[in-house]
């Protein structure tokens, strides 16, 4: 069961002041899992702004959050997470109109957050300042902009012995200092119209952020030693940096040309723990075509090529390259206005290369898809879609030591769906499905486990319109499945040694008993039938089904005004329930109420 | 062993398509497009071209993923090999894992986005570093069932994780308790959702190992 409520009000005086107020509570309750949690938030900010030559904002934030979870064994988690703070931000920009355009920030706030296990007290300062410039080079505008931001924390951290949780014994509350860190970020960007249709966008960004805090060092075991003397102190090391390029160009009407390139640098490094290093080097290409003919043929194709370069250090044996390409090409054309064609088939090749000679990851992985869709109309009554997927996958390890697993991955799924409108009062729609899954070993010793799934689908469905009060459905499914081993040159003989069959009934009537109230009763049944096939063969059959029946409502008064009710009983019937999955009421209540 | 993998760098001749009685132009740009497909396919043959794979040394079975309580098994053999087969078959393609709040809101993962967006690709890439810096890890499950339908079983698992390090050559042991919601995909059986729901009194979680893994491979 659950229940949630929210209240959110903007409220401005004549003063300048804006206060926002947010109210969020909510419950929920796992009957069936003996669970329960509660979420309950509260949130006010004050913002009030001086208008100068220098523009001044002042806000106070106090949001407050508690978390319940009783598990299942009662046990008690609580979450508490309160804080308050301050800002005081001074900000200037240039006025509008200029080439030259800028602004400049800086802002300082002082804030206290408790948890229920930690409170932090923080102070950071800030400034960060930009500039645009548009100007033309050649008769052709260009546009420059830039910007630069720095902000330093200072935090003080006392632990709390109420982390203790878990009744990890005693760990008496302790104060950190010297916490806090430091963060510098540059970014830069230029956009140039090179030609009428053609535009190139080229950027720069770095950002390098360090953080120092206490953490508490961990035992063989995983868990935290609670203790002053196990305390780490850590810092660590951010840093990003990227480079971006890219082209749109439309050479011919109806042609577009793409291409873009990146060069990118992730990095992590810590001062004690020098097991957790990492660096990424990502390099990327990538181009398109496109075409749109005037009669709406669209046809595109693109391509893409990466390297990522990942270092995780002297010590770690998992530092790789990884080289992945990319080719997607696509078209649709509609033959008439009713009948259209799609078509679609893409490639992706990624290949692993692992530094170490002591790894024996060395993997290729192949990636191929082919989809194909056809849909028309028969005048207005019916409707036709056509659709076929094939997707492959190669998982390719070149190790001798790995390669045995090597085996290829494909599903095959081709269907019809029907649509029929037989009069304003019976719609039938109907699909078929045919699916294969096959996985085949490339090892001649392990071709036992090639492995042949095999599923036809069906589902027809009536939906009825008696009056405009009385409205129904009638859908029948069937899933018919088996699979068992692959053999045969090409792993497409099937010898079976599983076989099931699915039948699935719904029936739906909705009477609106008045313009916002209806009645609602749906009943469902499922029947499996199950045999393994072989030695000891073993069938089973079991049903399941259940009738559900109350009334909905919806209203409405105005924009932003509404509210839904549902109150249904069911009952259900099924092996694997519980009683109380037997017997239930399901009530749902939404209310919102814009004022 | 080799043909099985490779494709074969083939040329195709382009065929010039034919619009609706067009104008020349149209013609060009068709030609240019259907030109300018063809030759990255062609050039795209010989760059999906794959390596030869060396002979296998040693063989095994997989795990037949043909009831829910499997999907434990798969995962168990893989860690304890090394080697990511079952564990890659055991994930749905729609897999996604959620950490506990106390892992989230850990030092090591404020302002980080160490849990955002987990899917089965970012399983796969954390799961290719721990077995690289591992020795054969064990993991010991206690699953009872929450939930059951007949496509789909919610289990409450109690887990003990013992990860030998090559690294450090320290071993670390992980536990706490998860939530694994299971689903039938076309008469297999595999994880669609993982979601931690408890940690132990002396060990961290299998979750907070997942968050430092995954600040490693994407910082």
């Amino acid at each position: 069961m659950e229940m949630r409520n929210q209240y959110q009000s903007t409220t401005s005086t004549r003063w300048g002041e804006q206060l926002l107020t947010l109210i969020r509570h909510g419950r929920k309750n796992y009957r069936l899992q003996n669970r329960f949690e509660e979420n309950r938030l509260f949130k006010n900010a004050l913002n009030q702004r001086f208008a100068g030559v220098w523009s001044v904002d002042l806000s106070y934030d106090d949001s407050r959050q508690f978390n319940r979870a009783i598990t299942t064994g009662g046990l008690v988690n609580d979450f508490i997470k309160n804080d308050r703070g301050v800002t005081l931000t001074l900000w200037r920009q240039s006025a509008a109109g200029h080439a030259l355009r800028w602004d400049g920030r800086t802002a300082a706030s002082t804030t206290v957050g408790k948890k229920t296990f930690q409170t932090d007290n923080a102070r950071w300062a800030a400034a960060n300042g930009g500039a645009r410039y548009q100007m033309n080079v050649l008769g052709r505008p260009v546009h420059v902009s830039a910007r630069a931001a720095h902000k330093e924390t200072w935090m003080t951290t006392t632990s709390l012995s109420g982390r203790d949780v878990f009744a990890l014994a005693s760990f008496a509350d302790a104060t950190f200092h010297r916490l806090g860190g430091s963060e510098d970020s540059v970014v830069t960007s230029m956009v140039a119209v090179m030609h009428d249709s053609t535009v190139v966008r080229a950027g720069y960004s770095e950002f390098t952020g360090i953080r120092r805090y206490a953490d508490q060092a961990r035992g063989a075991l995983g868990a935290q030693k609670f203790n002053e003397s196990a305390l780490l102190w850590e810092r660590e090391r951010k840093r990003t940096e990227s480079i971006t390029a890219a082209l749109i160009s439309h050479p011919l009407k109806g042609v577009k040309l793409t291409g873009d390139l990146i060069h990118s640098i992730n990095g992590a490094d810590y001062a004690n723990q020098d097991t957790r290093f990492s660096e990424t080097t990502t390099d990327r290409i990538g181009a398109s075509v496109q075409y749109t003919a005037p009669w709406g043929t669209h046809l595109s194709s693109r391509f893409q090529n990466g390297v990522v370069n990942r270092n995780l250090g002297p010590k770690s044996l998992g530092s790789f390259r990884e080289q992945r390409r990319r080719f997607d090409v696509s078209g649709n054309h509609s033959l008439t206005p009713n009948v259209g064609v799609n078509l679609a088939y893409s490639t992706q090749l990624a290949q692993s290369f692992y530094k170490s000679a002591e790894n024996p990851r060395d993997r290729d992985q192949l990636d191929q898809s082919i989809t194909a869709s056809a849909n028309g109309a028969v005048g207005q009554n019916i409707d036709a879609r056509f659709s076929f997927t094939f997707n492959q996958t190669q998982f390719i390890n070149i190790d001798a030591s790995q390669s045995s697993d090597n085996r290829t991955k494909e599903r095959l799924s081709v269907g019809p769906n029907l649509t029929f409108r037989i009069s304003p009062l019976l719609v039938v729609e109907q699909s078929y499905s045919v699916s294969v899954e096959r996985t085949t070993y490339a090892a001649m010793a392990r071709q036992g486990d090639n492995t042949l799934d095999r599923n036809l689908d069906f589902s027809n469905r009536f939906r009825l319109t008696f009056s405009e009060r009385v409205t129904g459905s009638l859908e029948y499914r069937l899933n018919r499945h088996d699979r068992g081993a692959a053999v045969g040159r090409n792993g497409d003989v099937l010898i079976p040694d599983r076989e099931d069959r699915r039948d699935q009934m719904f029936l739906g009537v909705k009477y609106r008993v008045l313009p916002h109230v209806s009645w609602v009763t749906n009943f469902d049944y499922n029947r499996k039938a199950d045999r393994t096939i072989g030695v000891g063969s073993v069938a089973s059959k079991t049903t399941a089904g259940g009738i559900e029946a109350g009334f909905e409502g919806n209203f409405k008064w105005g924009t932003g005004r509404t509210m839904r009710v549902e109150l249904k009983k069911a009952n259900r019937f099924s092996p694997f329930n519980t009683a109380r999955q037997n017997d239930f009421w399901v009530m749902n209540t939404t209310v919102e109420y814009a004022f | 062993m080799s043909g099985r993998y490779s494709l074969r760098c083939k040329i195709t001749a382009a065929t010039p398509g034919r619009g609706r009685a067009g104008s020349t132009p149209h013609r060009v740009k068709v030609a240019f497009v259907i030109l300018a497909v063809v030759v990255a396919s062609s050039l795209g043959a010989c760059l999906f071209d794959t390596r030869t794979p060396h002979q296998p040394d040693k063989t095994g079975t997989s795990v037949a993923l043909d009831s829910p309580e499997r999907v434990f098994e798969a995962v168990g053999k893989a860690l304890n090999s090394l080697r990511e087969a079952d564990y890659e078959r055991a994930l749905s393609q729609s897999f996604v894992f959620s950490p506990l709040l106390d892992d989230s809101l850990d030092q090591n993962f404020v302002g980080t986005t160490a849990f955002t967006g987990w899917t089965k690709q970012v399983e796969l890439s954390v799961l290719a570093v721990l077995l690289s810096e591992s020795q054969p890890i064990t993991v010991k499950w206690s699953p009872s069932i929450e939930v059951t339908t007949t496509d789909f079983v919610r289990f409450r698992a109690g887990y003990t994780l013992t990860v030998p390090s090559r690294v450090s050559g320290q071993t670390t042991v992980y536990g706490g308790s998860s939530q694994i919601d299971v689903r039938n995909e076309g008469g297999n059986w595999r994880i669609v959702r993982w979601e931690d729901r408890a940690a132990t009194d002396s060990t961290a979680t299998w979750g907070f190992l997942r968050g430092t893994l995954r600040l490693r491979v994407n910082p």
